[in-house]
């Protein structure tokens, strides 16, 4: 079987195979604030900057906090599949006190969709480059009860 | 601070697709202004211009020095605003400043953009680049689908059925119809008058649960207000509107905002501060031309102005306190559904609208009476910039 070559879309952004789907941030170690995407500098105004960030895996769970089903395709640099596919997109707050935008991944019944439930972060093929590399992507789907 | 006064204002048609550029469309605009204010071109000390993508649509860049020598205001400087939609309004905003400070006595503000010429790809994918570059739009999260996810936050926020705000946000489209469909100006000028809440809810779904007409068109246009401080004022018009408060604010990525939505913070601070430095409260506002990219933006943005409680101001549109002889007459130009949205020229285009209704020169069908106070909020972007700018009559 051929195994195809995998690259993320944004390099660091998330962990990739075999580590679990992850997303990768980083905490100031002054004030606690958690970021993501990673920022270079504290944004917390009131922040004394006195200790560096640190790089953190972000909690795998969280919970709906807006979604939609965007029903035409967006335009490049998104890959849409051609014929395009209706897809959903979610806002899934953390545990960490941060919000996170992402895709809802093809087969989930977006129907069933409702803010407050529990969501967990899983990693997708976005689409396949021109090498034929699966391009992945962090995505939301509504939490396998455990 | 000396006291700032419009002296004069232009507008070209909101429309779709036309054929003039952006230099040629923003003269029509600004010599309607100059003409109106009794002036000639030379008069004009300074010229800023909102125009947010001049070279994507027909590769001109630098638009405002052509547009300046276009017009005879030979050798001024001209500066180029982009805030996105707000860019208009943060040139307004800045020549208020420029006045204000008796730098300049008589500044040329105003806008253009041809979004409707570029069509709806180019249109589309240049108008993404408003919200953040590194994930929202890669990921396929564009401006329909951030309101869209706003939408069903806000029937969440504040426990309304969704069904019974997709009823409300319609009313909000249908109202803005009916202003747009008579104001001579307006891309929709003598269209969808006889809007109904089912052909809003039966329209095709762009991003669930907004429709095609939940959101507003692509348009070509051009806007042009001419500022001046109040003694030069006094000699050029018996009407004077001056404008007595200004806000600005700004946001970073929506992501970043999120603690506090569906509720734009940026929007309550700019707001804030014009409606502090004009020395009144929402409650005194007759008019209002506000942001309504969307249906449920001009809920939120109605809110978070101070009009009507969080989570009410659909049931305000529902009884017709939004309208003209209600509570406060919001969008009655038809706003940026109805009238168009050309995004450089949009927030010119709004203080357009006020001043002639403060003077009581638009169509009687549409004319606020008596309105001696008016309100503009644009926003740009995803709640990364916002504009408010508050004009009262000055007789």
């Amino acid at each position: 079987m051929e195994v195809k070559k995998q690259t993320p879309c944004l390099e660091g952004w998330f962990t990739m195979p075999p580590q679990e789907p992850q997303l990768i941030g980083n905490r100031c170690q002054s004030c606690g604030h958690y970021f993501f995407p990673r920022v270079t500098s504290c944004r917390n105004p009131l922040c004394d900057k006195a200790k560096p960030l640190e790089e953190v895996l972000l909690s795998r769970k969280g919970k709906l906090f807006a979604y939609t089903i965007n029903y035409y395709s967006p335009p490049p640099p998104y890959h849409a599949p051609d014929p395009f596919v209706p897809f959903g997109v979610a806002s899934v707050v953390l545990p960490e006190g941060i919000k996170v935008g992402g895709q809802i991944p093809k087969g989930v019944d977006l129907n069933a969709l409702k803010v407050g439930m529990e969501m967990e972060t899983v990693r997708e093929v976005l689409y396949e480059d021109e090498q034929g590399s699966e391009v992945l992507s962090w995505m939301f789907r509504p939490a396998k009860s455990k | 601070m000396k006291k700032v006064a419009v002296v004069g204002v232009g507008e070209t048609n909101f429309s779709g697709p036309q054929d003039k550029t952006e230099v040629e469309l923003f003269a029509e605009a600004a010599m309607e202004a100059i003409t109106e204010s009794n002036l000639k071109p030379e008069d004009i000390k300074a010229l800023f211009i909102g125009n947010v993508l001049g070279d994507f649509s027909e590769g001109q860049g630098m638009v405002q020095a052509f547009a300046a020598e276009n017009i005879g205001c030979h050798h001024v400087p001209a500066n180029k605003y982009e805030g996105a939609c707000a860019s208009a309004s943060m040139a307004i905003r800045d020549a208020f400043i420029w006045v204000a400070s008796g730098f300049y006595d008589i500044v040329l503000a105003g806008g253009v953009e041809r979004a409707a010429t570029m069509g709806t790809g180019l249109a589309t994918r240049t108008f993404a680049m408003f919200s953040d570059a590194r994930y929202e739009y890669p990921s396929g999260i564009t401006f329909p689908a951030v309101f869209a996810m706003l939408t069903h936050l806000y029937a969440d926020t504040y426990g309304i059925p969704l069904e019974k705000l997709r009823e409300q946000m319609a009313k909000v489209s249908i109202q803005s119809y009916r202003h747009g469909s008579v104001n001579p100006r307006a891309q929709f000028f003598g269209k969808n008058a006889d809007m109904t809440v089912e052909k809003v809810l039966g329209s095709f779904m762009v991003s669930s649960p907004l429709t095609l007409h939940d959101c507003c068109p692509f348009s070509d246009g051009a806007a042009a207000v001419v500022l001046a401080s109040e003694e030069v004022a006094k000699k050029l018009t018996g009407k004077p509107v001056y404008i007595t408060g200004v806000g600005q604010s700004s946001s970073g990525p929506l992501c970043n905002q999120s603690d506090y939505l569906p509720r734009i913070r940026a929007r309550e601070i700019s707001s804030r501060r014009a409606y502090d430095m004009a020395g009144v409260t929402p409650q005194d506002i007759d008019l209002c031309e506000l942001h309504d990219c969307f249906s449920i933006a001009s809920l939120i943005a109605a809110e978070s102005l101070g009009f009507f409680e969080f989570g009410k101001a659909g049931e305000a549109w529902e009884k017709g306190e939004a309208d003209i002889g209600g509570r406060v007459a919001i969008n009655p130009s038809g706003g940026l559904k109805s009238k168009g949205h050309p995004i450089g020229a949009t927030g010119a285009g709004q203080v357009y609208e006020v001043t002639r209704q403060l003077r009581g020169e638009v169509e009687p069908e549409r004319q606020v009476e008596g309105a001696r106070t008016g309100l503009t909020d644009t926003l740009g972007g995803d709640g990364g910039t916002l504009v408010n700018i508050i004009l009262q009559r000055g007789w």
